[in-house]
C-alpha cells in the first residue's frame, strides 16, 4: 500500500472511531487501527491529525467540522474497514467498479477462482460464506458449495499422497481421516434459513460448478446431509463417523468389524484421485505447541 | 525503524513509574530468605576486590603505583564496572526468560524489561561508586574536577546495558545457544576489559579489536575520571565505542519489531 | 464493527505453530527465511470467525487443546494470530493468572499498585479502586503483610479483586473461579453478574455447565482448534456434553432412492 493510501484510510478510520466512542486518551485508541493498515506507530499520526484540524480535544477527542466533512466524503474507507476481510486490499477495492457491496461481491468471487485453482480449499470455504453473506440471492448456493467441500475431505488429500510417498504412515493417515469433517456453524443455520429456496437440482449444480477433484460424499448422500440440515438434525459425529467409514473403504483399509458400513460406496469414483490435489499442506493436530515440541525433540533424541 | 524505536520510547514514558517500581522488586529478588538480603548485592563484591586485591598486589606483586595511586585504587576503579557489566551482560541475555509472566500472561511492552532490569542494577552500582568515592576520600585522593564526568559514562554504562538487554535477551529467548554462548563469553570479556591490565603498550591492532568491547571504553572512562585525569573527548576510543552502541542499538531495535509476536508463543 | 457494538471481532483467525528442532534453526528461519529448515506445522486455531456484541456474555466450551486458551490470549493481546484479525474495542481485563504478578517482599497494598500499573491503570485510579479491592479480598490486615506471608489462597483472592475491579469493559474468565472458599466463590460470581447486568462484556471459558448456564446466553463450541458450535447456551452446553460422552453414532444411513 502507498504511504498516501495508507495515510488517508487511517485518518478516516479513527476519525471513524472518534465519531462512535469516547476516547478521553490517545492511548485509548484500539492497537488494531494502525496494525492492520500497517501504519507503525499511531501517536505521532493522531498527534498530527490534531495539528491538522481533523480532531480536537474537550475532556475527550472530538471530531472537527473539517474531520466530519472528510467522514461524509470517506463511505468507501468505512465499507471496506467494516468488510474486515484479511484476503481484499483496500487499493483493489477502490479500483474496483460499481456499488460497495457489488465490489465486494466481484472481489470474493475473484479470490474465489484463484483460491479454486491453487487448490486453498480452507479459503475457498471462507470465500464462499463471505458471498453468501453478500450476494442474497445465491446465498443458498455459497452454504452448500461450503458444505460440499467441508465433508469432502479434499482439505486432507495432501495426506493421501504423503502416505502412498511413504512419508506419513497408514494409522497417521488414518487419524487424519477420522477428524476430517467440520462445518462451520454459519453453514448449518444459512442453510437452515433458506431451506424453502433449495430444490434437488442444486446439488448437481454446486458439484458440477466446483469440481471437487476428490471427495469422499456422493451427490446421493449429499442430498441426504442437506436434507438433514435443513430438518435441523445436523450431527456431526455421525457424519463424521460415515465419512471415516467411506474413506477406510476406499483406501481398501481394514474397517474394524463392528463398523461395518452397511450402504455402498455410491460416490465418485477412482477416477477422481487420480487428478492432482493441493500441494503440501500440512495439518498437523496435536496439544500444545512448546510441549510438543520438547517431545518430539526427546523423542528423537531417544531414537 | 525510528518509528519502533520512537515507540520503545514512548512506552518507556508511559510505564514509567512502573519501571522504577519493576526495578525495586528487581532488586529484592533472589535474596529473599537470606539474612544479609540485598546486602549480599554489596557484601559479594567487596569480598570479590579484597581478594583481587590480594592476588595482584601482594600475592603477584604487582603492586606498581600509577602515578600517585597505588595499584588498588586503579583496580578498583575499573572493577566496579564489571559489578555492574556483568550482570546486565550476562543477566541481560536472561531478563524476558526471568520476567516471563510479563509476556505471556499480561499485555506488557516487553521492551522495558531490560531496562528495569538494569535500572535495578544501576541503583546498587550508584551506591557502590558512593562507597568508592568514599573510599578514595580516606585514603587521601579528594574529588578532582573530573569526577563530573562520571555521571556521563555511568549513563553511557546504564544505556549500554538496556540495548544489549534487548538485543540479547530477545535472541536468547529464540535460541538457547545464543544464551549459552553469552555465558561463555562472560569470563573473556571480563579478562578483556582492561580492568587488570592496560592497553596502552599493546599494538594498535590489538587494541582496536579490544576496544569494540564497550565496557573496556567506560572502564577507562571511569579511570579517567578517578585517577588519569582525562575529559572524556581526549579518549581516542570513544567514537568507536559509540559507533557500536548504535550499531547494538538499532540491531536490538530491528530484533525486538520482529521478534516480538513470537516471544509469547516460545516462551 | 466500530459503530456497530462489537465488542470483540475475531475474522479468519488461524494460528499455526511452527514446530522446529532446535531453537537455532526457529531463528534461522524467522531471521533469515531460510529454505533449509525443516518445521512441523501444530494448528492451534483453524479460520475462527465470529462477533461478540458489548454487553454479551459468551462461554467459551471446549476440552484441553481445543484451542480456547489461545483464542483468549489473541484477545487479551498477549498473543498473535498468524493469520486472521482480532479486533477487541474497550480496553480487556483478563482473570487468566491470578498468583503472577506479585512481589513476594512488599504489602498486599502496595502490590495492588503494581499490579495495577502493569495492567497499565495510572496511580489516581488505583487509589479511587482501592478500597473497593481491598475490601473484595477480604484479606483483613494482612493487606498490608508482605505477600510472601500469605497462602496460596490468599495470593489469588488479591489477584482476582484486582482483575475484577478494574472496571474493564471486557471481561475474560479462565477457570478462575474455582478461587477461595465457597463465600468466596459467591461473592465473585455475585460481581461478575452485577457486572455483566451493567453492560460488561463477558467471556468465560469453563468446563462447568452450570456455571456456564449461569452466566451466559451464548456459547461457542471450541474442537481442535475449529468452532464447532455457536448458538443459545443450552444447546452449546449439550452439544458439547454430547461431544464429551460420545453419543452413539448413526451409521447406517439410507441412502434416498434418488431419480
Amino acid at each position: 500500500m502507498s504511504k498516501q493510501v495508507v495515510e488517508n484510510y487511517a485518518r478516516v478510520i479513527y476519525l471513524y472511531y472518534t465519531m462512535n466512542n469516547k476516547v478521553v486518551d490517545i492511548t485509548d485508541y484500539p492497537d488494531y487501527i494502525a496494525e492492520e493498515i500497517d501504519l507503525g506507530f499511531s501517536v505521532p499520526f493522531i498527534k498530527k491529525m490534531k495539528r491538522d484540524g481533523y480532531l480536537a480535544y474537550d475532556e475527550a477527542f472530538v471530531v472537527t467540522e473539517k474531520g466530519k466533512k472528510l467522514l461524509e466524503e470517506s463511505d468507501e474507507a468505512i465499507y471496506f474497514f467494516t468488510l474486515n476481510s484479511p484476503y481484499i486490499k483496500v487499493e483493489e477495492f477502490y479500483e474496483t467498479e460499481g456499488t460497495f457491496d457489488e465490489r465486494a461481491i466481484k472481489l470474493f468471487t475473484k479470490k474465489l477462482e484463484e483460491f479454486r485453482t491453487k487448490k486453498k480449499y480452507v479459503e475457498v470455504e471462507s470465500m464462499h460464506i463471505e458471498l453468501a453473506k453478500l450476494d442474497k440471492e445465491n446465498a443458498l448456493y455459497h452454504y452448500l458449495a461450503n458444505l460440499c467441500y467441508a465433508i469432502s475431505g479434499i482439505k486432507e488429500y495432501s495426506f493421501i499422497r504423503k502416505f502412498r510417498n511413504k512419508k506419513i504412515t497408514r494409522k497417521e493417515l488414518v487419524e487424519k481421516y477420522k477428524d476430517c469433517v467440520y462445518v462451520n456453524p454459519q453453514v448449518i443455520l444459512g442453510i437452515e434459513e433458506h431451506k424453502d429456496e433449495f430444490t434437488d437440482d442444486m446439488v448437481d449444480l454446486v458439484y458440477d460448478t466446483e469440481k471437487l477433484g476428490y471427495t469422499l460424499c456422493s451427490r446421493e448422500r449429499f442430498l441426504e446431509l442437506v436434507r438433514e440440515i435443513m430438518a435441523g438434525e445436523y450431527n456431526n459425529a455421525s457424519w463424521q463417523e460415515v465419512i471415516t467409514d467411506i474413506f477406510m473403504k476406499r483406501m481398501k483399509f481394514k474397517v474394524p468389524s463392528e463398523k461395518k458400513i452397511e450402504k455402498e460406496d455410491l460416490g465418485e469414483k477412482e477416477k477422481e484421485e487420480s487428478q492432482i490435489i493441493g500441494e503440501d499442506e500440512t495439518q498437523d493436530t496435536v496439544s500444545d505447541a512448546k510441549q510438543e515440541e520438547i517431545a518430539e525433540n526427546e523423542s528423537k533424541k531417544q531414537a | 525503524m525510528f518509528e519502533a524505536l520512537r515507540e520503545i520510547i514512548s512506552d518507556h514514558i508511559k510505564y514509567w513509574k512502573q519501571v522504577f517500581r519493576l526495578a525495586k522488586s528487581d532488586m529484592k529478588k533472589g535474596h529473599t530468605g537470606s539474612t544479609l538480603g540485598w546486602a549480599w548485592e554489596f557484601a559479594s563484591p567487596a569480598v570479590r576486590i579484597a581478594v583481587y586485591v590480594f592476588a595482584f598486589s601482594i600475592g603477584l606483586r604487582q603492586n606498581q603505583p600509577i602515578g600517585e595511586f597505588s595499584y588498588f585504587y586503579w583496580l578498583l576503579s575499573g572493577i566496579i564496572v564489571w559489578f555492574f557489566a556483568q550482570k546486565t551482560y550476562v543477566g541481560g541475555a536472561g531478563c524476558i526468560k526471568k520476567y516471563k509472566f510479563l509476556v505471556t500472561k499480561i499485555k506488557f511492552p516487553v521492551s522495558l524489561i531490560p531496562t528495569f532490569t538494569s535500572l535495578a542494577q544501576l541503583l546498587v552500582h550508584l551506591i557502590i561508586v558512593g562507597i568508592i568515592m568514599v573510599i578514595f576520600v580516606i585514603g587521601g585522593h579528594f574529588p578532582t574536577v573530573y569526577w563530573l564526568q562520571l555521571p556521563v559514562y555511568i549513563l553511557v554504562n546504564f544505556l549500554f546495558a538496556c540495548s544489549w538487554g534487548l538485543f540479547a535477551g530477545v535472541l536468547s529467548t529464540m535460541s538457547k545457544d545464543f544464551q549459552e554462548l553469552i555465558r561463555s563469553t562472560s569470563m573473556a570479556i571480563f579478562w578483556l576489559s582492561g580492568i587488570f591490565f592496560s592497553f596502552e603498550q599493546m599494538p594498535m591492532w590489538v587494541q582496536i579489536i579490544l576496544n569494540l568491547n564497550p565496557v573496556a571504553v567506560v572502564v577507562r572512562g571511569y579511570r579517567n575520571s578517578l585517577i588519569t585525569d582525562q575529559w572524556f573527548f581526549n579518549d581516542p576510543w570513544l567514537l568507536e565505542c559509540l559507533a557500536v552502541y548504535i550499531v547494538i542499538t538499532l540491531v536490538a531495535v530491528k530484533l525486538y519489531k520482529k521478534l516480538g509476536k513470537e516471544l509469547p508463543d516460545v516462551l | 464493527m466500530i459503530n456497530d457494538n462489537i465488542a470483540i471481532q475475531v475474522k479468519n483467525v488461524t494460528k499455526v505453530y511452527k514446530l522446529f528442532k532446535k531453537d537455532s534453526e526457529r531463528l534461522k528461519y524467522k531471521m533469515f527465511h531460510s529454505k533449509k529448515v525443516k518445521f512441523t506445522e501444530k494448528r492451534a486455531l483453524d479460520n475462527v470467525s465470529f462477533d461478540i456484541h458489548k454487553g454479551e456474555a459468551v462461554a467459551l466450551l471446549g476440552k484441553n487443546g481445543a484451542g480456547k486458551s489461545t483464542l483468549l490470549k489473541m484477545i487479551t493481546g498477549v498473543a498473535y494470530p498468524t493469520f486472521g484479525t482480532v479486533r477487541v474495542n474497550g480496553n480487556v481485563s483478563a482473570l487468566l493468572e491470578l498468583t503472577t504478578g506479585f512481589d513476594p517482599e512488599i504489602t498486599g497494598r502496595e502490590n495492588i499498585y503494581l499490579k495495577g500499573g502493569i495492567l497499565g491503570i495510572d496511580d489516581a485510579k488505583i487509589k479511587e479502586l482501592e478500597p473497593e479491592i481491598v475490601e473484595f479480598a477480604e484479606l483483613g490486615d494482612y493487606i498490608d503483610q508482605p505477600v510472601k506471608k500469605y497462602s496460596s489462597g490468599m495470593k489469588a483472592r488479591l489477584g482476582f479483586a484486582v482483575n475484577i475491579n478494574l472496571k474493564p469493559d471486557v471481561l475474560i474468565v479462565d477457570e478462575a473461579l474455582s478461587v477461595g472458599d465457597k463465600v468466596f466463590r459467591m461473592k465473585c460470581k455475585d460481581k461478575i453478574a452485577s457486572m455483566i447486568e451493567k453492560g460488561v462484556t463477558f467471556l468465560f471459558v469453563t468446563h462447568s455447565q452450570s456455571e456456564a448456564i449461569l452466566f451466559c446466553k451464548r456459547g461457542i463450541v471450541m474442537r481442535n482448534g475449529h468452532m464447532v458450535f455457536d448458538g443459545p447456551i443450552k444447546e452449546a452446553a449439550k452439544y458439547y456434553q454430547n461431544m464429551t460422552t460420545g453419543k452413539p453414532a448413526i451409521i447406517s444411513k439410507e441412502v434416498t432412492s434418488y431419480e
